[in-house]
């Protein structure tokens, strides 16, 4: 009878209604969640005209979404490579300030040449004194600051090889279930959803591309085509065991994708920018730290003054503790570049009288030794070897071309080519980090717009649904109220 | 659908302008504050090394320019040092002559060169600032020993070498030694004792009983590449003259000996002093061109050192006037950004609907 019908009808829009509804306050609770897409009813009319839900649509973009997560790769990248930029520039900071290693060398130079017109004042010479001491300290500090921001890096690649692994094993979970989900016809949507929020956390660590296969599967691979996971999860290590912990590579399904022997060598993400941070940008500028202690240990150098054949030996600058007296045989100079100088240089206690030392050594030489005195009458106004010093200063001299700072020039020009080239690394990093992250808010904002929520719009799908619920209802009660009065006729 | 706009975007959107807006505002702030630009490393790169170097040159061309200021100030000291010992030489070579030729005043000469003597040895035994400015590198030992002190060992040196002609010569009486044996001991024996030192036979101690000055002069340096020789030292040739100029006269008294051998005392010292005295104007004047060298590089210095700090504010320095306008556009910005913020959350269908 097509009253029964028509009653089939409204209870089926009934229903449907209340699936509605559902999906409509879920899609409100959702509006403030970035990794939550828009989901909608899939509803059809069956041939006796009542209403089926079909299952829950979701709105994707998958250009916009793999756009979105490149951009996510990018930006760690930039962020890290700055971050550690950052922490690096507080060895130079403002040259306002002169807390550079060159404004302290050009310290020490003017305190010798105050020293070298009045060479019998003992106050000049302690002055000399502190600034080499300073100086020294600070190259001891900056390699310092250095060493932390490699360990530093270092620690975030583990952590992020952790974090990788982590995602990958939650991932697997939520990757079977959307299978199974799919084959059984279930709602998948919030699985969906969690999927690509897991895959939106993995692309901070590393750069990747993802690719849908039958039933909703997933691959993953690195930006460089690794496979990260297919079906199961590969694994994400730090190796080989045999290298020293901080000069380990990171390798993805056993091959290496940081460092100087990645076959694949990832392109973006956190783990990329650690890894240039730990291996190529600490290492350049320690290698211009450590020319420059060379360099010092070089210039304050004294040569045998009696003719006796005694190679040039360190002098006010030396690696390690020096002792006092000086040690027989004197150590010999350090021919090329000496890794780790600038963390040990000093001064040589034999100058400083707190350590045993004499002022006046600083004047006449004899540091390394009796063979190397210059001043050859004791004279209190003697400035001959300070006049030399400050020539030796102001040589050109040779540094290792791979500091990739200035390589034919003085001490203090080298100095200050190291200034310039970490304040123009950090100058490059910003600009990129800044066009990235312009790239990411963009990519994330036309995404939102795609697959977002907007609580307005369905406020007003909520009144239109009111409405259609109250009709319902009413044809409901109408039809009820129809069969009441047939069935009381026959009676 | 013809384009959709989700909430989150919206909020997004206004939040992230505000931020970078009062980030912006902060930092054109401090340059129109300052004057330099907020972050001189990112506004930079690698020209901060250039900044960098021009700041180190301009505090080492500063330090020498104030150690030059330290420098000239003592050579000002020696020059009117040597200029007082020049005055007194040149009176008493006046007197000299005047005594030569009239054959009196002889006992005023005697204390007259007794008196420059004594001046002689204080002024080479002048110090300033803790130095002793006539003993060249030895600047810590006061150079000439006082010959009127008490066993002073050059009044000794040259009793004793007198002593010994009288004795040589078999003279009962000063007065019977003759002008030529005279000569002969003063540019022999008693010049000794103002020479080097020789071991002899017999030794001789000679100049060093009077100065344990250095011979190397104090240097210094007056340009980032020159050093030039800044004092000058007592055992130069004209102060031993001088020296020898007013023992002889003062010490071998005239008391005794006969007119011509004194005739022949005066005439060497005439020789002495007249030597003396061209040698103290060839040291003023060696003195007077290094002043002048050191003047002329502290300006040339001072040029440069303007030149470097108006380079330095090229590379670092903003207009204030430029930055004062973005601080206020910024601010302009900011207070747009709040509002629209305040005004774009208050529009909800929520507000209407019962």
């Amino acid at each position: 009878m097509s009253l029964s019908s028509a009653l089939n009808v409204a209870q089926s829009s009934l229903s449907a209604l209340s699936t509605h509804s559902q999906i409509l306050s879920r899609n409100v609770a959702g509006a403030n969640d970035p990794n939550y897409h828009r989901k909608n009813v899939l509803q059809s009319t069956n041939f006796d005209g009542s209403i089926r839900v079909n299952g829950i649509g979701r709105a994707v973009d998958a250009v916009l979404f793999s756009g979105k997560l490149g951009a996510t790769s990018t930006t760690a990248t930039q962020q890290a490579i700055v971050d550690a930029l950052e922490q690096l520039e507080a060895t130079v900071n403002d040259p306002e300030l002169d807390q550079s290693l060159g404004a302290k060398l050009g310290a020490l130079t003017n305190a010798l040449q105050e020293f070298g017109v009045t060479p019998d004042d003992p106050i000049l010479a302690q002055t000399v004194l502190t600034k080499a001491t300073e100086l020294a300290r600070s190259l001891n500090e900056a390699s310092q600051v250095v060493s932390d921001v490699r360990k530093g890096a270092h620690s975030d690649m583990s952590d992020g090889v952790s974090e990788v692994n982590k995602l990958l094993a939650q991932f697997e979970q939520v990757n079977t279930a959307i299978v199974k989900g799919t084959v059984s016809g279930a709602d998948i949507t919030d699985q969906l959803d969690k999927r690509d929020q897991i895959l939106s956390q993995l692309s901070q660590q590393m750069g990747i591309s993802v690719q849908g296969r039958a039933n909703n599967d997933m691959v993953i691979y690195t930006d460089s085509g690794v496979t990260l996971f297919e079906t199961v999860p590969r694994a994400v290590t730090m190796g080989p065991a045999s290298a020293a912990p901080l000069d380990r590579a990171v390798y993805v399904d056993g091959v290496p994708v940081t460092g100087a022997g990645a076959i694949m060598p990832l392109k973006s993400g956190l783990v990329r920018g650690a890894a240039i941070v730990r291996d190529e940008i600490t290492v350049t500028y320690q290698r211009q730290l450590d020319e420059l202690a060379r360099g010092l240990v070089e210039v304050f150098a004294e040569t045998d003054q009696t003719g006796g054949g005694l190679p040039a030996t360190a002098g006010l600058f030396v690696d390690g503790a020096g002792s006092v007296p000086p040690p027989v045989p004197p150590p010999a100079l350090p021919a090329g570049p000496v890794p780790g100088l600038a963390a040990r240089i000093n001064v040589n206690p034999n100058a400083d009288p707190a350590r045993g030392g004499d002022l006046s050594k600083l004047r006449d030489g004899g540091l390394a030794g009796a063979a190397y005195h210059y001043n050859a009458e004791n004279a209190a106004a003697f400035s001959g070897r300070i006049q030399q010093l400050l020539t030796e200063l102001g040589q050109e001299r040779a540094f290792d071309p791979s500091a990739e700072a200035d390589s034919t020039t003085s001490l203090a020009g080298f100095a200050s080519s190291s200034v310039g080239w970490l304040e123009g690394k950090r100058q490059l990093a910003a600009d990129a980090l800044g066009f990235e992250t312009a790239r990411l808010e963009r990519t994330t904002d036309a995404l939102s717009n795609a697959t977002g929520v907007n609580v307005d719009d369905e406020m007003t799908l909520l009144m239109e649904l009111e409405r259609s619920y109250s009709a319902s209802s009413m044809i409901l009660t109408t039809i009820d109220r129809m069969i009441n009065s047939l069935l009381s006729a026959v009676e | 659908m013809a384009s959709y706009v989700s909430t989150l975007s919206m909020s997004t959107a206004l939040r992230s302008n505000l931020i970078k807006a009062q980030a912006g505002l902060s930092d054109a702030h401090k340059e129109m504050v300052t004057g330099r630009h907020a972050d001189i490393g990112l506004s930079l790169g690698t020209r901060t090394g250039q900044t960098v170097n021009l700041r180190n040159q301009y505090d080492k061309i500063d330090s020498i320019i104030t150690t030059n200021g330290i420098v000239a100030g003592r050579m000002d000291v020696t020059q009117k040092s040597l200029d007082g010992m020049l005055e007194t030489a040149q009176e008493f070579l006046g007197a000299l002559i005047g005594v030569r030729d009239g054959a009196n005043g002889a006992e005023v000469l005697a204390s007259q060169a007794q008196n420059n003597l004594q001046s002689l040895i204080g002024a080479l035994n002048a110090s300033m600032g803790g130095q002793f400015i006539f003993a060249g590198i030895d600047s810590q030992n006061r150079p000439v020993t006082d010959f009127f002190a008490p066993g002073a060992a050059n009044k000794q040196a040259i009793d004793d070498a007198f002593a010994d002609f009288v004795v040589a010569g078999g003279y009962g009486d000063v007065g019977e030694i003759p002008p030529a044996d005279m000569t002969a001991f003063l540019e022999g024996a008693f010049a000794a004792e103002f020479g080097p030192a020789s071991a002899g036979p017999p030794p001789v101690a000679g100049w060093d009983n009077w100065s344990t000055a250095s011979d190397q002069n104090v240097s210094a340096r007056i340009s980032t590449t020159e050093i030039a020789q800044v004092g000058t030292n007592a055992n130069k040739q004209h102060f031993r003259e001088l020296a020898m100029g007013y023992t002889m006269i003062f010490n071998l008294a005239p008391d005794g000996l006969n007119s011509t051998t004194y005739r022949a005392v005066i005439d060497e010292a005439i020789d002495k002093v007249s030597a003396a005295i061209t040698g103290l104007v060839n040291d003023k004047a060696q003195l007077g061109t290094t002043e002048e060298r050191i003047k002329s590089s502290t300006d040339r210095l001072s040029i440069q050192r303007d030149v470097m700090g108006k380079q330095i504010d090229n590379y670092e320095g903003v207009d204030e006037y430029e930055a004062s306008a973005r601080v206020t556009q910024l601010q302009t910005q900011v207070d747009t950004a709040l509002a629209l913020t305040a005004r774009l959350q208050q529009l909800s269908i929520l507000n209407w609907i019962r």
